[in-house]
């Protein structure tokens, strides 16, 4: 250990550099701006006390007068509230009732099948064992998505899904929140009622204006079916019962402008940037490093025009930017799966396939459809133990955490980033991953430097909006 | 870092004293550039002589530049982890303890 003349010591923290400065990020991702040369110097213990310099490196938990119990339990406490996603173990459980779909999306990733498939839905008697398993979770707040193909396709599996739910939950009593995925484009008055009865919250896709949408779903006339049946849905619902997600296709990238405004004018103030994911269709993408790039350069387009639309007095918020925002400016965990250390699969979500299997996540059925099942995680007959708990199970968690895999374990952007062992292995072709050649590292540590370069030097003009994002 | 030596547009070699930097902060700064390199290293004492190769053009003057940061960034990062290694995982350990939970054993027995 360094002998300090002025006897601080050191708290963990990592650093890095962004333009002419050094970013330095405590163990629970508080963050500090300092000009370059400053680690050296606080490691060689020649910062001065009195100075502002101690005081914010002090106040940030860089350096400590000593490791007394109170500052341990004060630390202990804030790592403690960023990772209580953990707490309740798996929250979102994703029910594939169906592979079958009636569009077709250049870059499904669940490799659906045409509506008329047979032998692609949930049997009766899987969908209940699923259930069953759901309901064992130790967490008393459950979100039961139901996803496919397009599970509008099969109202009458979704109505015993939710009628099944509730009987075996009286015994149980959780709470229980409903999600229906679906592309709208024929979404019926039995699901209408269904949805109204049981407060089920509709996800659904939007890609942008009228000629990207239908170019990405692959059908003509799918906007007008979605604007249709969007106006059907609010009316009987609320305005805020249905929102939808945005996926950026190849054609996508060159509109960022046009995109936000397809959502403005059908009065979404949310939109979320969401990258392709090399999965099922969307995997035959000829160039993923010219794809990320080009997304990067539309997610600062977007984001800067949506900053603009904010700055004039509108209300419109960037999800993504939200909620990685939220990472970086307080001391509260996120619901993003993709973003979680320990990893979001098994910990935060599982998914019940319509072949009755279960897998540890989204992507993991999406890949057992290109007939790869490493990431099946059991039958929906086995135990809850052995499926949860089970050798599989285990043998990712070795695997899960940005705190200890290398590349990720030096990294000042760990405590914003996640650790994902599907996508690695899909990618790199082994769950442990390398960084160095990881598009899913390039990325996300671009948007992170980008986000600190928007805090560095237009601070004053954009964490007023971002904090409303993040607050209201 | 010491006698950087350019070969041609795709290679260069340079030498790395083994007793200025430690075999896990030399490992870690080689782990990055094996992405964008073929890496190859050869121990001589206390000198470890590391040969990069790149089918792309490279700007060796620039990797110069970056390799010497990342050196000294990593060696910072270590003497950062083996002074608070063991407050680290003392912060974990009461993070993680459902002291609630904990049954009390009457050790007098």
């Amino acid at each position: 250990m360094i002998q300090r003349n002025n006897s601080y010591r050191l708290l963990p923290f990592k650093f890095t550099h962004i333009g002419n400065k050094e970013l330095i990020v405590n163990e629970v991702g508080d963050y500090l701006f300092m000009p370059n040369g400053t680690v050296q110097r606080v490691i060689s213990g020649s910062v001065n006390r009195n100075t502002e310099e101690y005081r914010d490196l002090l106040s940030k938990f860089i350096i400590c007068d000593s490791y007394n119990d109170i500052l341990q339990d004060v630390i202990a406490t804030r790592i403690r509230t960023k990772k209580s996603f953990l707490d309740g173990f798996t929250s979102l459980h994703i029910f594939v009732l169906t592979l079958r779909c009636n569009q077709k999306c250049v870059y499904c990733q669940a490799t659906s099948q045409n509506k008329d498939c047979v032998n692609k839905d949930m049997k009766i008697e899987d969908l209940n064992k699923a259930i069953s398993l759901m309901l064992k979770s130790p967490n008393p707040h459950i979100t039961m998505e139901f996803q496919g193909g397009e599970s509008s396709l099969v109202p009458s599996l979704v109505e015993h899904a939710i009628l099944e739910t509730e009987r075996q939950n009286k015994s149980v009593g959780k709470e229980i929140k409903y999600v229906i995925c679906t592309n709208i484009i024929h979404f019926s008055e039995e699901l209408l009622n269904l949805c109204e009865k049981y407060n089920v919250f509709v996800s659904t896709s939007l890609d942008g204006p009228e000629s990207i949408h239908d170019s990405n779903r692959g059908v003509s006339g799918s906007y007008k079916h979605f604007v249709d049946s969007l106006l059907r849905i609010r009316e009987r619902l609320g305005q805020d019962r249905i929102s939808p997600l945005m996926t950026t296709s190849v054609l996508s990238l060159n509109y960022p402008i046009e995109i936000v405004d397809s959502y403005r004018q059908l009065s979404f103030h949310y939109i979320f940037l969401r990258p392709l994911n090399p999965y099922g269709r969307a995997k035959e993408n000829e160039d993923w490093n010219l794809y990320f790039d080009k997304f990067l350069e539309f997610y600062k387009k977007s984001l800067d025009y949506i900053l603009l639309l904010n700055k004039r007095g509108e209300f419109f918020v960037e999800g993504f930017t939200a909620m990685v925002m939220k990472k970086i400016l307080t001391p509260f965990p996120i619901g993003f799966v993709d973003l979680q250390s320990p990893a979001g699969i098994i910990n935060s979500v599982v998914v019940y396939n319509y072949d009755g299997y279960v897998y540890c996540s989204d992507e993991s059925r999406m890949m057992a459809e290109s007939g790869d099942f490493t990431f099946r995680l059991g039958k929906v007959s086995d135990k809850y133990e052995d499926i949860f708990y089970g050798k599989k199970a285990q043998a990712l968690s070795r695997v899960w955490a940005t705190e200890y895999i290398a590349g990720c374990s030096d990294c000042a952007f760990q405590q914003y980033c996640g650790a994902d062992p599907v996508r690695n292995y899909s990618t790199q072709g082994d769950w442990y991953g390398h960084r160095p050649s990881s598009l899913f590292c390039k990325f996300h540590k671009a948007v992170f430097e980008y986000l600190f370069e928007l805090i560095d030097r237009r601070g004053n003009e954009v964490l007023p909006i971002i904090r409303r994002w993040i607050y209201d | 870092m010491n006698s950087f030596r350019i070969i041609g547009n795709k290679k260069a070699q340079f030498n790395i004293d083994a007793n200025m930097f430690s075999k896990s902060v030399i490992m870690k700064v080689l782990y990055w550039l094996n992405n964008d390199f073929v890496v190859q290293t050869t121990s001589h004492e206390s000198q470890l002589l590391v040969e990069l190769e790149s089918n792309n053009d490279t700007d060796w003057n620039i990797m110069k530049k970056t390799i010497s940061t990342m050196l000294n960034d990593f060696q910072m990062r270590e003497v950062i982890e083996k002074e608070t290694h063991d407050i680290r995982n003392i912060l974990y350990v009461k993070a993680f303890s459902n002291i609630d939970n904990f049954t009390e054993y009457d050790t007098e027995e």
